[in-house]
């Protein structure tokens, strides 16, 4: 049985309570904010820009900026949707001014990625959970920005699609069909390398 | 940024997927379903993210003090240039101006006029110092 989400409702109040407090300049407020969020904020800009300096620059940056357009949070939605908008959009921009594309112009460049993914691997030994899981590490640290966010954001913040599209401003439609060709793709690279489904 | 037009997906395999997904949440022990994506949800939770360094929260709150400070008093030296670019100007033509204002209104209504001004200006001045307290009082707590 799956966890129940927390109360989204007391969430929100929780969230408009931390914000009045940081608009109205209480010590520590805009701190608290700061270690409530910083994890989020981390994982989507490190699953974009996949580089740490850029990582705990631009994360210092997507605080400032909320920090700065906080009053415009209306609490309609969590706190949390909100932040992590920020932080995909600062590393966005950063891809952007480096002429780093989001995501995959068209379908069937999976032979790029599955390329070079078993550089360094032992093929015939490939059978341990271990192994099969550095494999795809691999092959997932080469998916396009996009894609990797959107499988952090979906399986490891739990985030459903809907909230996913807010932050990241793509329609729903799109993210499901990149989820499900990043995760399809994953698992024919799984085929392909081990010869057989596991 | 234009998104593509997505393709149409197998709902039968996306089930799977989401079926995988859901097992794995679960950790459920029986191994059902597709073998092959529930190793691809297991190396996606799995794989190694970094955190953010100690005192990384309380450093980004010291860097928003030291950038507030430093706004606020390019804002004062703004109103400073400000403020002598207008006694400049000011100076320049007031003596004319002046003589021709009290021509007009009267000597008595000329008086209560600089000392409305004078009170005007002292507002505004007593303001800027508060508020430069008031920011310095903020970088301390926070800084």
């Amino acid at each position: 049985m799956l966890p129940s989400p927390p109360d989204a409702s007391l969430t929100i109040a929780v969230d408009r309570d931390l914000v009045q407090a940081v608009l109205a300049g209480r010590p520590d407020a805009f701190e608290r904010l700061v270690r409530d969020y910083q994890r989020l904020c981390w994982h989507i800009i490190e699953r974009m820009v996949r580089h740490p300096d850029d990582t705990r620059e631009l994360c210092q940056e997507a605080f400032l900026r909320v920090h700065q357009s906080l009053h415009q949070y209306r609490g309609d939605s969590a706190l949390k949707s909100w932040i992590a908008q920020v932080a995909y959009s600062v590393a966005a921009r950063h891809l952007e001014r480096r002429r780093i594309p989001l995501a995959e112009a068209a379908e069937g460049d999976g032979l790029a990625l599955a390329e070079g993914v078993g550089d360094g691997f032992d093929l015939e030994s490939a059978i341990a959970d271990e192994e099969i899981r550095g494999l795809l590490h691999t092959a997932i640290a080469r998916l396009p920005p996009l894609q990797r966010t959107v499988l952090t954001l979906y399986h490891l913040e739990e985030m459903p699609l809907g909230e996913i599209a807010r932050v990241t401003g793509v329609p729903e439609g799109t993210l499901k069909s990149h989820l499900f060709r990043s995760r399809k793709r994953l698992r024919e690279i799984l085929e392909t390398r081990l010869g057989a489904t596991p | 940024m234009n998104h593509p037009v997505p393709d149409p997906i197998d709902e039968r395999e996306w089930l799977a997927q989401e079926q995988a997904m859901r097992a794995a949440r679960a950790r459920a022990a029986d191994a059902t379903g597709d073998g092959g994506y529930r190793a691809v949800v297991e190396a996606i939770v799995s794989m190694p993210l970094g955190a953010p360094p100690a005192g990384f929260a309380a450093a980004v709150s010291a860097e928003r003090s030291r950038r507030a400070r430093r706004d606020r008093r390019i804002a004062a030296l703004g109103f400073g240039v400000l403020a002598m670019a207008v006694l400049v100007t000011g100076g320049a033509f007031s003596v004319p101006a002046w003589q021709a204002l009290r021509a007009a209104i009267g000597g008595e209504a000329s008086a209560w006029l600089s000392v409305i001004a004078g009170m005007a200006a002292l507002t505004w001045a007593c303001r800027q110092v508060l508020a430069m307290m008031a920011a310095g009082r903020e970088g301390k707590a926070v800084g």
